[in-house]
C-alpha cells in the first residue's frame, strides 16, 4: 500500500506534465482525489492493513494527499498564469487613436488676467469692491478733480446717458463711493468695466480696468512705488525692469506712469514697444488733496495713493494679442486658446 | 507738440543726442512719443555763387551761368529766370543723385558744356517751391556742402504734453525743462525793436467790453510791410514741426507762438473799420465767416474781436476771412492777448473747431508774456527787412496778474515722497524752474511760481515738481507700514468665481460681449411692452445705432455671438457670459445694474470623435448643467415651473427656475422664430439667471453627514401611469411617502408604447434601501416596499408593471 501511495503521487506528477488546461487539472483532481478517485480506492483497503501499521500509513496517505493537492494547485496556477500572459500578449489596441475627450471649457482671457491681478493685491491686503458702471458726473469726474470745461476731460471721451449721467470712463468712481462711505484706513481694489467713445485696434468703446487705492495716515510715494513694484514683479517676472515717470491725472499728484522693460525685445526696441524698450502698463499717483476735499475728509488728515491698470493692455502683452477687438468678438477659436 | 533739437539748441546748450534728450524729457513727464532724425540726402549738392550770367546765343530763355564754387569755376546751363549775378545757389555737381532719384551728369546741350544743375527747393525735396532756383542767404560762402551750410540735419521730437502743462506747448518751455534738469542756463531770444513815429496809439485803439473774458490785449502796428514768402530757414523750421508756411507775416506769428506759447493773430489794419479793435461777447445768432471759409453761427457765450462795425475774428479760436493778411497787405495789426480758458474751450467745443491757438488758450497762456511775444514778432517782422514798427504797444491789461505764494515745509515734502532730501537740493530744483523762493534758514520756505505755470497753486503741486526734477526713479521703494489684514472676497465675487469654475468644468467657454445693444439684438426677443426689458437705457452719443442702448438681458448679444460662431463653422458651442444688465428704475437718474449669468448650448453633446456618439444636446443637457451649477452652490430646494413667460423661449420646452418660490431665471429651447431671426438653423438651448440668487447661497455652511456603511440593496420598480402625469409629481409623492431607509430613488427608464397601454407611460425607478445600523433582509425590504407602494399608487392612479 505504501508503494501504491507513492506510485499514485508519481502518476499524478507524470499526468500533470501533459495537461494544458485548468479543466484537465480539475479532471485529474477528480480522478485521483475525488470521492471515487484513486486515493479513496487505495484508502478503502486500509482495513486490510495490520492495525499497528495503520497510523504510519494513515500519515503517509495524508501527506501524499496534500502533496498531490499541492501539485495540482501549483499546476493549475501555472496554467492560469500562462493563460493570462498569453491573453495579455494578444490584447493590443492602437493607442495612437484619439482619446475620448470631454469638451473643455475656457475662461475668458480678461477673467484670467483679472484674477491674477486680484490675487497679487489680495496678498497685500486689498479688498475687492465694485461700483456702478453708469454713474453721476460727480463720481466719475467732478469729485475726481475733473472740473467742467477743463481740457483734462478731453483725455477721456465720454458716453452720456443724460446731461449729468455718464458711462464711467474709469473705475476710479469707486474711490469716491468708498471714501464717502468709509473712514480710512482702507486698501481697496476695484475691477470693472469702463467705457469711452473710441474704437480702433488698440481702443475699444468698452474695456476693463482694475483701480486700486490705499488711504491711511502718512502714506508715501515711496510706498506706492513699493506696492507697484511687487505687483509688476508678480505679474511679469521678479527681475522686470521698472520705470516711473511723471504724468498727469487730475485726481492724483504727484502722478506717474509706470513702464516695464519690454520683455519681447529685452529693451532693445521692437514694434510692440514702439522702439522704446519700455511698455506702459499703468497710471498711478498720490491721491489729490482736492479729491479728499470733495469727499469731505479734513485737510491733511490722510494721504493715500491710487493706481489704475488696463486689463486688456496686460492681456494683450501677456498673450501677444494684437487687436483689442478679439476680446469682444468671442470667436470660439480664440476663446479655446485660454 | 513737435520741436526740433536744433530749435531747442537756440535756448539751451545741448551736447546730448536726440535720443538722450527724448529720454530725459520722458522721465521728466514730457513723454516723447517719437524721435525722428531728419537727414536730407544731399551729398554732391554744394553752395555756389553766380559769377556771371549770359543769355544763350541761340536758345531763348536759357542762361549760361558761370559759378564760383569756392575754388574752381564751373559753367552750368540753366532755364530758370530768377537768377542774378551775385546770387548764392545750390549746385548739384555731376555724379550726384538728387533725392527724387534723378542722376546729374555733365552734358553738352545746345553746344554748351554744362557741369551740373542748379536746383529748386522742390528738386532738393526741401519744400514744395518750384518757382525758380533756390536762393541761399547772401553771405553763404561758396563751395560748402549744402547740408552743412543750411544746417539741414535735425531731429524732430514729438512730445505728448499733458493738459496741466501749457508752458510746454512752446519750444522755450521744453528747453527750460532741459535747462532745469541739467542745471544749465536758459538763453532767451534777444528782442531789438526799431520803433518809428507815429505811435500806434495815433493810428489805432483797443476797447475791451468783456474784461473777464479778455483781461489783457496787446497790439503792435507795423506799416509798409511787404507780404511775401519767408526766408528758407523759417519755412524749413515750420515745415519740420508740421506747420505749412504761408507768408512772412503769418509764419512769424506761428514761429513766435511755437517759441513762446503765445498765439498771435495778424490783422490787415486797412481792413479794420476805423482801424480799431473792440473785444466783446457775441450776440446770440450773430454770424462770422472764419478763415476756413465757414459761416459760423455764434452764441452769447462766444467772444469776438471786432472793428468799429463788425466781427473780424472769433477770439482765441480763428481769425475772420475778411480781415486776414493777403498779398497786398501793407499795414499789420499784431494781436497778442490773453483769453479766459473756459470760454475759449466752450466755443471751440460747441463749434467743433480746435486750432493751435484755441488749444493753447484753453490750457491757459502766460498773461505776463503777451507784450513780450508781440515785441518778439514785431522785431522779427521788421528785421526780416519788412516794414516799419510804430512806436509803443497798445496794451489794455485790466486785471493784472497777481502771483500767489505757497508755503512749504521740507519735512512734509520728504514725508509725502518718502525721501530724505536736503533743503538746498529742493530749492535748487525749484529755482531751476524759475520759481522764486523766499528762504529763511528754517525748514519752512515760501515759493512763488512763475506766471507761465498756472498748474502750480498748492503745496502738492510744488512737491510734484520736486519729485519730477529729483527723478521718480531715484525715490527708494518702500512698503505701507500698516499691518495687513486678510480680507475675503465678498459673496458676490465668490459666487462669480464659483459659477465660472463650474461652467468651465462643464465645458463652457466664457465670452465677454459689449454692454451696448441695438434694435437688431433686442427687437427679435419680442419683449412685451409691459416688460421692463423692452425699454433699454439709451445713450446720447452712441458710436452707432447698433450700439445705441445698454442691454437689459444677456440674451441678445449671447445669441448673436452664438450665431456668429455658427456662421464661421464653429460647431458644438457651449458659451456662457457673466455680466451686468441695466434696467430703468422709474424716474431715478441711475438705472439698476443687475448681474446676470447666461449660457447657450448648441450642437453635439460630446466632442466629435471616432468613438463618440453624435447625439445633439437637448433640453436636459441644459437643465443638467444648470442643476449641477445649483448643486455646486448647495442649492437643493429649487423647482422648475411652467409656463414660462419668456417670449423668446419655446413655450413647450422651457421653464422658469425658482428657489424657495423666488424666480431666479429661465431656461429652455430658443423659440424657433427667434432662432431664425438670428439666422441659426440649429436648436439652441439657453438659460439666464440672476447672480444675486447664487451669491446668497455661496456661504452655505458645509456640514458632514454620516452615511450608512451597510451594503445598500437596490430594487427596481416600474410604474404605469397616465402619460400626462409629470415626473415631478411622481417623484414628489415618492419622496413624501418613502420610508426613511430609502436612501435614493432614481428614474432609470421612461417608456411609452406596447406593451404599455395607449395613453399610458412607464417610469422605471431604482430604489436604494439602506439601514445605518444593520443589514436588511429580503423580507424586511419586501415589507417596506409593499407599505410604500400601498401609500403611493392610489394617489397617482398608477399600477405596477
Ligand atoms: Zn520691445
Amino acid at each position: 500500500m505504501r508503494e501504491q501511495l507513492l506510485a499514485l503521487k508519481e502518476e499524478v506528477s507524470k499526468a500533470l506534465g501533459s495537461v494544458t488546461t485548468e479543466q484537465e487539472v480539475d479532471q485529474l483532481r477528480t480522478r485521483y482525489l475525488g470521492r471515487k478517485g484513486s486515493l479513496t480506492q487505495i484508502l478503502r483497503r486500509m482495513k486490510d492493513v495490520p492495525e499497528e501499521e495503520r497510523p504510519v500509513l494513515g500519515n503517509l496517505a495524508n501527506q501524499i494527499k496534500q502533496e498531490v493537492a499541492g501539485l495540482l494547485d501549483g499546476r493549475r496556477a501555472q496554467i492560469r498564469d500562462e493563460e493570462r500572459q498569453r491573453k495579455v500578449r494578444e490584447e493590443r489596441i492602437d493607442i495612437s487613436l484619439p482619446g475620448r475627450r470631454p469638451l473643455r471649457g475656457a475662461y475668458h482671457p480678461l477673467t484670467l488676467v483679472t484674477r491674477e491681478i486680484i490675487a497679487v493685491f489680495q496678498g497685500m491686503g486689498f479688498e475687492v469692491v465694485e461700483g456702478p458702471e453708469i454713474d453721476l458726473d460727480f463720481y466719475n469726474f467732478e469729485a475726481l478733480n475733473f472740473p467742467r470745461d477743463h481740457p483734462a476731460r478731453d483725455m477721456q471721451d465720454t458716453f452720456y446717458v443724460a446731461e449729468d449721467v455718464v458711462l464711467r470712463t474709469h473705475t476710479s468712481n469707486v474711490q469716491i463711493h468708498t471714501m464717502k462711505a468709509r473712514t480710512p484706513p482702507f486698501r481697496v481694489l476695484a475691477p470693472g468695466t469702463v467705457y469711452r467713445c473710441d474704437s480702433d485696434t488698440t481702443h475699444s468703446p468698452m474695456f476693463h480696468q482694475v483701480e486700486g487705492f490705499l488711504v491711511d495716515r502718512d502714506v508715501s510715494f515711496a510706498q506706492l512705488k513699493g506696492v507697484l513694484a511687487v505687483f509688476c514683479q508678480a505679474l511679469f517676472s521678479p527681475d522686470v525692469p521698472l520705470r516711473f515717470r511723471p504724468s498727469f491725472f487730475p485726481f492724483t499728484e504727484p502722478s506717474a506712469e509706470v513702464d516695464i522693460g519690454c520683455f519681447l525685445c529685452r529693451g532693445a526696441g521692437c514694434r510692440v514697444c514702439s522702439q522704446t524698450g519700455w511698455l506702459e502698463i499703468l497710471g498711478a499717483g498720490m491721491i489729490h488733496p482736492e479729491v479728499f476735499k470733495s469727499v469731505g475728509y479734513h485737510r491733511d488728515a490722510y494721504t493715500g495713493f491710487a493706481f489704475g491698470v488696463g486689463i486688456e493692455r496686460i492681456a494683450m502683452l501677456k498673450y501677444g494679442i494684437d487687436d483689442i477687438r478679439l476680446f469682444f468678438e468671442n470667436d470660439q477659436r480664440f476663446l479655446r486658446q485660454f | 507738440m513737435q520741436v526740433t533739437l536744433g530749435w531747442l539748441k537756440r535756448y539751451v546748450e545741448i551736447e546730448e543726442s536726440a535720443q538722450e534728450i527724448a529720454d530725459l524729457l520722458t522721465r521728466q513727464g514730457l513723454e516723447v512719443s517719437e524721435c525722428a532724425s531728419v537727414r536730407p540726402r544731399l551729398e554732391g549738392v554744394i553752395t555756389a555763387r553766380v559769377a556771371s550770367l549770359e543769355a544763350h546765343p541761340s536758345s531763348e530763355g536759357l542762361w549760361i551761368c558761370r559759378l564760383d564754387t569756392g575754388g574752381e569755376d564751373r559753367s552750368v546751363l540753366c532755364g530758370a529766370q530768377n537768377l542774378a549775378e551775385g546770387d548764392c545757389v545750390p549746385l548739384a555737381v555731376p555724379g550726384t543723385s538728387l533725392p527724387g532719384g534723378k542722376l546729374i551728369e555733365a552734358v553738352t546741350i545746345h553746344g554748351v558744356f554744362s557741369e551740373g544743375m542748379l536746383c529748386s527747393e522742390r528738386e532738393l525735396e526741401l519744400s514744395e517751391d518750384h518757382a525758380g532756383i533756390m536762393k541761399l542767404p547772401a553771405d553763404t560762402p561758396p563751395g560748402l556742402e549744402l547740408e552743412k551750410a543750411l544746417r539741414l540735419e535735425d531731429d524732430v521730437l514729438d512730445i505728448e504734453v499733458t493738459p496741466n502743462r501749457p508752458d510746454c506747448l512752446s519750444v522755450i518751455g521744453v528747453a527750460r525743462e532741459i535747462a532745469a534738469k541739467k542745471r544749465r542756463e536758459l538763453r532767451f531770444p534777444k528782442i531789438s525793436l526799431e520803433e518809428r513815429l507815429p505811435s500806434s496809439g495815433e493810428v489805432s485803439s483797443i476797447e475791451i467790453l468783456a474784461p473777464e473774458a479778455c483781461p489783457r490785449y496787446v497790439a503792435r502796428v507795423i506799416e509798409d510791410v511787404r507780404v511775401g514768402p519767408s526766408p528758407f530757414w523759417l519755412r524749413r523750421l515750420l515745415g519740420l514741426v508740421g506747420l505749412r508756411p504761408i507768408n512772412n507775416i503769418v509764419d512769424v506769428t506761428n514761429f513766435v507762438m511755437l517759441e513762446w506759447g503765445q498765439p498771435l493773430h495778424a490783422f490787415d489794419l486797412d481792413r479794420l473799420a476805423e482801424s480799431r479793435i473792440v473785444v466783446r461777447k457775441a450776440r446770440d445768432g450773430e454770424r462770422i465767416t472764419t478763415l476756413d471759409g465757414e459761416d459760423r453761427k455764434l452764441s452769447g457765450e462766444d467772444l469776438l474781436i471786432c472793428d468799429a462795425r463788425r466781427p473780424v475774428a472769433l477770439a482765441g479760436v480763428m481769425g475772420g476771412l475778411e480781415s486776414e493778411i493777403h498779398d497786398g497787405t501793407t499795414r499789420v495789426l499784431l494781436e497778442s492777448a490773453y483769453f479766459e480758458p473756459r470760454g475759449i474751450r466752450r466755443t471751440s467745443k460747441r463749434l467743433g473747431i480746435s486750432t493751435e491757438a484755441s488749444y493753447r488758450f484753453e490750457r491757459e497762456i502766460d498773461i505776463e508774456g503777451c507784450l513780450r511775444a508781440a515785441d518778439r514778432a514785431a522785431g522779427m517782422i521788421t528785421s526780416l527787412g519788412e516794414g516799419r514798427l510804430l512806436a509803443g504797444a497798445l496794451d489794455v491789461y485790466s486785471m493784472p496778474y497777481r502771483p500767489g505764494k505757497i508755503r512749504m515745509m521740507l519735512s512734509r515734502i520728504n514725508r509725502l515722497l518718502g525721501t530724505s532730501l536736503e533743503k538746498e537740493e529742493v530749492l535748487g530744483h525749484l529755482r531751476g524752474l524759475e520759481m522764486r523762493v523766499e528762504d529763511d534758514a528754517g525748514e519752512v520756505f515760501e515759493v512763488t511760481p512763475p506766471s507761465f505755470r498756472p498748474d502750480l497753486r498748492m503745496e502738492m503741486d510744488i512737491i510734484e515738481e520736486v519729485a519730477r526734477l529729483y527723478g521718480y526713479d531715484e525715490i527708494p521703494p518702500d512698503m505701507p507700514k500698516a499691518p495687513v489684514s486678510v480680507v475675503r472676497p465678498d459673496s458676490e465675487r465668490r459666487a462669480e468665481d464659483l459659477a465660472r469654475d463650474v461652467l468651465v468644468g462643464l465645458g463652457f467657454c466664457e465670452v465677454v460681449n459689449y454692454s451696448f445693444t441695438g434694435p437688431d439684438l433686442f427687437e427679435p426677443l419680442g419683449f412685451s411692452t409691459g416688460d421692463i426689458r423692452a425699454k433699454p437705457v439709451a445713450l446720447q452719443n452712441p458710436l452707432s445705432e447698433a450700439q445705441g442702448f445698454l442691454r437689459t438681458t444677456l440674451a441678445g448679444s449671447l445669441l448673436e455671438t452664438t450665431a456668429m460662431n455658427l456662421r464661421r463653422r464653429n460647431r458644438d458651442l457651449r458659451l456662457f457670459e457673466l455680466g451686468r444688465v441695466f434696467l430703468h428704475r422709474g424716474d431715478e437718474a441711475l438705472p439698476e445694474e443687475r448681474k446676470m449669468l447666461a449660457a447657450v448650448m448648441v450642437g453635439g453633446r460630446y466632442a466629435e470623435g471616432w468613438n463618440q456618439p453624435d447625439d445633439s444636446v437637448d433640453f436636459f443637457d441644459l437643465k443638467g448643467a444648470l442643476e449641477t451649477l445649483l448643486d455646486a452652490f448647495r442649492i437643493e430646494s429649487f423647482e422648475w415651473k411652467r409656463p414660462e413667460q419668456n417670449s423668446y423661449l419655446h413655450p413647450g420646452c422651457s421653464g422658469g427656475i425658482l428657489i424657495n418660490t423666488t424666480k431666479i431665471g429661465c431656461a429652455g429651447r430658443l423659440h424657433p422664430s427667434v432662432q431664425e431671426a438670428f439666422g441659426m438653423e440649429e436648436e439652441v438651448y439657453f438659460f439666464e439667471i440672476g447672480l444675486e440668487a447664487l451669491a446668497s447661497h455661496v456661504d452655505h455652511p458645509l456640514r458632514y453627514r454620516p452615511f450608512a456603511r451597510r451594503p445598500p440593496v437596490e430594487r427596481d420598480l416600474a410604474l404605469v401611469l397616465d402619460e400626462t402625469v409629470p415626473y415631478s409629481r411622481v417623484i414628489d409623492r415618492m419622496r413624501e411617502h418613502a420610508d426613511p431607509r430609502v436612501t435614493a430613488i432614481e428614474l432609470f427608464d421612461l417608456y411609452e408604447g406596447p406593451p404599455v397601454p395607449e395613453g399610458k407611460q412607464s417610469m422605471a425607478f431604482r430604489i436604494t434601501y439602506q439601514d445605518p445600523s444593520r443589514n436588511l433582509t429580503d423580507e424586511e425590504i419586501n415589507k417596506i416596499q409593499e407599505a410604500f407602494l400601498s401609500r403611493l399608487l392610489p394617489g397617482l392612479g398608477a399600477s405596477l408593471r
